[in-house]
């Protein structure tokens, strides 16, 4: 690497002086510079190109403001318990690598720094099943892609969440976007996947008949669509069911490591033995790493927002995109779609924006209209006034923009799943399989277990045929007590939410377990009545309830001379 | 069986409805969501209902009392706590389909009224940027939370819109020993009654910010600040003009939506001002024996006129209808809508009530209604505003109209 060269071309670019080293794994680079999308860019500029070295960029923004410290709950709940194995993360990857831990008899633990798994990028994306039609050869995004892809049927079968392999159309509206999609079938060929064609104006108006200005479009038929959190909770429940145990708002604040080896992984609630430690902490992995004194990459993360719209709309049914044009071709997403999600909303897939804070989830006015812009040229039709949600989601991208799926080389009971950004949701299931081996290795083996494969989800009054509803009512009468009138969610869903085996505590977790608020009136109506159900179910005052665990809570105070809890 | 009428709602308009309905001897139900029905009159223990029907200022509880209180005596069928999920045109009538503690429920009725009342606007429907911190809430369900709760949201509050629910909630949670720090309202005028201005922010020192707005949300758990901008005329932020407000809460009076799910899906012709369904001079809508009355029709100010117009609809329930002959009701552009927006003139055309809003402030301007280019009725306003509904009462049976006549509605202004 030629890192005086780069060095000077740093200096003429940027105007700054920053210093590069290289460690065995890595080229550090340190100093400080103005601008953050400036510092990403040189971020970039270091990558080398043969994949010998990650890049470990630890340029400061000037003048950044520090991360507020999160204070955090203690108690000594754990202090002093023993696991075969932790993970770290409640995000799709740690979960999927929990359940198939779980298959063996071992003790797992998983932590989650937040009041419910799904909290970060996993819970905060467009749901899509990627082809990666996109993706280079050779990387280990196209691998495990492709593989996890294909494991979603049976998954979603088991552990009974929404998925559709519903096909996606990348549609042209003129002869010079038409020459485009040439190179996706090339692409298509190189990387195996199969079920690409080019389908005319006729065949795709049959399927899409409201985008009339389409002139044809390529078919992916492998690409589906699942509901994000719903799939965490599902292999959440599932792990937990087969014994595993997931601890919330519980972070990793360190390890003690002695003689290349993770003793004990410390956290508010006390320290924690194991065997072997799993890195799967999403945009927060390199600095987990650090913690156990194995920092040889950089995540930074990479902002994405998306809009949802009223499934009252009736004008998409798969997921449609237009090839991009060359200019578009150059950012770093895959230019997002227009997809129906399972629950039948339209959502416009994500923008794409370098951010320095990684706990910044904030949307601006910018990111919604950037977004509605871009997906208005394929469906005219959409009208602001339609969105009833938008939410932005951080991506964990590493400079060389592929996964870290490895077993550390410096710390023998550890191991990195790190920069698993998009399309990371697909791929879960497939890196999972590779690392319970990696666990596996490091524990010497593990006896299989009786596993218990299927889990049920809560039943969905408003799916239903009337004769089902009617059996769960004879049931359980709760369950034609209507709460949420957006999405027709019953008292019985949410008392099941509440009593599941990942126990929903907050309005949010309820909220993502049987959508009671996800809709138009997004819990104008449903809140209040949601949160004398928490309250009641699980023995809280009004007054402990929150949106998303301690800090959050929906109200403050008792009004003058009330006493929230007898009334 | 089938039901003369089957009412979906139970809040002031379904109230009124059943019970005129009932009181004709025409065999009722009326179906509601939640427990009780009174709709959110339940949690509006505020006064002011009932001052130009019983010229009594009421609060909401005793203003639904008196129409719940007959409502068993005279006949109706209530069914509370009972969700219509789909409603569907067959033969004699409509199809409702409902769930309730015992079981699916199918109810068959000649006519539909449907009287399911609004919805506030979120944040998302104003896009309204930042964090989603806990601390954020509408008015009404900040209402809902301080009166039927006894919690309250924060401490340090700021409103943002001002339309009526959240002016009322200045008031109330002052009361409460809340601090509220402002008003903010985007438009260069207030959005709720000038008598709210008066009451529940004048009378308790609480500014109101014109041309401002909430620019972002700060916050990650719960809501720390936000920033308010002033904004131009066509509501755009003044660079440099940002203030970061420490609060606790932010409560959003941003406006109300008619809620149309059920009518929408059963095809109802929707007017895009009022986004309501378009009605004829009995509400009826454009399926003929589906009624649309109350603030599923359009956003009242008063609770009066919802209970007028549900009556206005009850009135005009039969077993059978003539064939329409439907005459559109034109309009100038200086009125914001206007309901009903057509008449049946197969229907009684005499004393027939229409609500109106202005789309602007006009001062001192003459209402003017003309029959084929005729004059035929006017009337001076001292000021015309959108946020006052305005209700007329004409008679159009003497003009001799048919399909082809023209009838226009149009506001003068000046000289």
């Amino acid at each position: 690497m030629k890192l005086k060269s780069l060095l000077k071309k740093v200096r003429k670019k940027y105007g700054a002086e920053i210093e590069a080293r290289l460690t065995e794994q890595s080229v550090v680079l340190s100093g400080e510079m103005d601008d953050w999308e400036d510092i990403v860019c040189v971020g970039y500029l270091f990558v080398d190109k043969e994949r010998k070295r990650h890049v470990v960029n630890d340029i400061r923004l000037r003048g950044a403001p520090l991360r507020k410290e999160e204070v955090h709950q203690l108690d000594s709940s754990l202090d002093g318990k023993e696991y075969d194995v932790v993970i770290i993360g409640g995000g799709i990857v740690g979960l999927t690598i929990l359940r198939e831990l779980s298959r063996y008899s071992l003790r797992l633990l998983l932590l989650e720094k937040e009041s419910d798994v799904a909290r970060g990028a996993s819970g905060a994306n467009d749901g899509m099943i990627h082809p990666g039609i996109d993706l280079k050869k050779g990387t280990l995004k196209a691998e495990y892609c492709l593989a996890g892809n294909f494991m979603y049927e049976k998954l979603a079968e088991e552990l009974d969440f929404p998925f559709k392999r519903c096909g996606q159309y990348i549609a042209y509206g003129s002869w010079k976007e038409r020459l485009l999609s040439g190179y996706l079938l090339y692409k298509a060929k190189k990387l195996g996947i199969p079920g690409v064609k080019k389908i005319s104006r006729e065949e795709f108006l049959k399927i899409e008949p409201e985008l009339t200005w389409a002139k044809g479009a390529i078919e992916i038929a492998c690409t589906g669509v699942t509901s994000p959190y719903e799939a965490c909770v599902a292999f959440a429940e599932n792990a937990i069911e087969n014994g595993a145990e997931i601890a919330l708002e519980t972070p990793c604040l360190g390890f003690s490591v002695q003689d290349g080896k993770i003793l004990e992984v410390i956290t508010n609630r006390g320290r924690v033995k194991a065997k072997a430690f799993i890195n799967a902490a999403g945009v927060f992995a390199d600095e987990i790493a650090s913690m156990a004194g194995d920092r040889y990459y950089s995540i930074h993360a990479r902002k994405g927002s998306d809009l949802l719209f009223d499934n009252k709309l009736r004008l998409l049914n798969t997921i449609v995109s237009r090839l991009p044009s060359l200019k578009d071709r150059r950012s770093r997403t895959k230019g997002g779609a227009l997809v129906l999600t399972c629950e039948g909303n339209i959502l416009a897939g994500p923008d794409a924006e370098e951010v320095p804070d990684k706990n910044d989830t904030a949307t601006s006015v910018a990111s919604v209209e950037r977004v509605f812009q871009k997906h208005s040229r394929v469906l005219p039709q959409l009208k602001k006034s339609d969105i009833i949600a938008y939410f932005s989601g951080l991506r964990a991208a590493t400079y060389e923009e592929d996964f870290i799926v490895e077993a550390s080389k410096k710390i023998k009971n550890f191991i990195h799943v790190a920069g698993i950004q998009s399309p990371g949701l697909t791929a879960a299931p497939a890196i999972a399989l590779d690392v319970a081996w990696m666990a596996l290795e490091i524990l010497g083996g593990a006896e299989r277990k009786a596993f218990k494969a299927k889990r049920k989800r809560i039943p969905r009054m408003k799916e239903l045929a009337p004769s089902e509803r009617m059996a769960l009512i004879a049931a359980d009468p709760d369950f034609g007590k209507i709460i949420c009138r957006c999405e027709e969610v019953s008292l019985g869903e949410i008392k099941a939410a509440i009593r599941s085996p990942l126990p929903a505590k907050t309005i949010d977790a309820i909220k993502r377990r049987v959508r009671a608020g996800m809709g138009r009136c997004q819990g104008g109506f449903c809140l209040p009545n949601v949160l004398k159900v928490l309250a009641e179910e699980s023995g809280m005052d009004y007054l402990e309830v929150t949106k998303q665990g301690a800090g959050s809570e929906i109200c403050l105070y008792p009004t003058k001379g009330s006493e929230s809890d007898v009334l | 069986m089938f039901y003369d009428a089957i009412i979906i709602g139970g809040g002031p308009a379904g109230l009124a409805a059943a019970l005129e309905a009932s009181k004709r001897g025409l065999a009722v139900l009326l179906l509601e969501r939640e427990d009780r029905t009174g709709g959110i009159l339940k949690q509006c223990i505020h006064d002011g209902f009932g001052i130009v029907r019983f010229r009594e200022k009421l609060s909401g509880p005793e203003y639904a009392h008196r129409f719940s209180a007959g409502l068993e005596a005279a006949g109706a069928e209530v069914r509370t706590f009972t969700f219509v999920s789909d409603i569907q045109e067959c033969d004699g009538g409509f199809l409702v389909t409902a769930s309730d503690a015992s079981g699916m429920h199918e109810f068959r009725g000649r006519n539909i009224v449907l009287a399911t009342g609004c919805r506030e606007r979120t944040r998302n429907q104003i896009l309204l940027p930042g964090t989603r911190p806990a601390g954020v809430y509408t008015a009404g369900t900040a209402q809902y939370l301080v009166n039927r709760l006894g919690l309250l949201p924060g401490k340090r509050v700021v409103i943002l819109g001002s339309g009526d629910i959240g002016l009322i909630m200045a008031r109330r949670l002052t009361l409460e020993g809340a601090e509220v720090i402002g008003v903010y309202e985007i438009k260069n005028t207030p959005s709720g009654l000038p008598r709210n201005i008066a009451q529940c922010l004048l009378d308790f020192n609480i500014p109101l910010h014109l041309c401002s707005t909430v620019t972002e949300i700060h916050g990650k758990k719960r809501i720390e600040a936000v920033t308010v901008s002033k904004v131009d005329a066509a509501g755009r932020k003044i660079p440099g003009t940002e203030e970061r407000i420490p609060c606790d809460a932010l409560i959003l009076a941003v406006g109300l939506i008619p809620e149309n799910e059920l009518g929408e899906k059963l095809g109802l012709r929707i007017d895009p001002k009022t986004k309501g369904p378009e009605v004829d001079q009995r509400m009826m809508a454009s399926i003929p024996g589906v009624f649309a009355v109350g603030n599923s029709l359009h956003v009242n100010d008063l609770v009066d006129y919802v209970s007028e117009s549900a009556e206005i609809a009850a009135r005009a329930l039969s077993r059978e209808y003539s064939e329409r002959k439907i005459l559109k009701i034109d309009l100038d552009p200086k009125f914001m809508y206007v309901v009903p927006q057509m008449l049946d003139l197969n229907a009684g055309l005499d004393e027939l009530i229409f609500y109106f809003r202005s789309n602007a402030i006009y001062e001192n301007p003459r209402l003017v209604v003309s029959v084929d280019g005729v004059d035929v009725w006017s009337r001076k306003y001292m000021i015309l505003q959108p946020p006052l509904m305005e209700r007329i009462k004409l008679s159009f049976g003497k003009f001799g109209l048919n399909e082809n006549s023209k009838i226009s509605f149009r506001i003068e202004v000046g000289s």
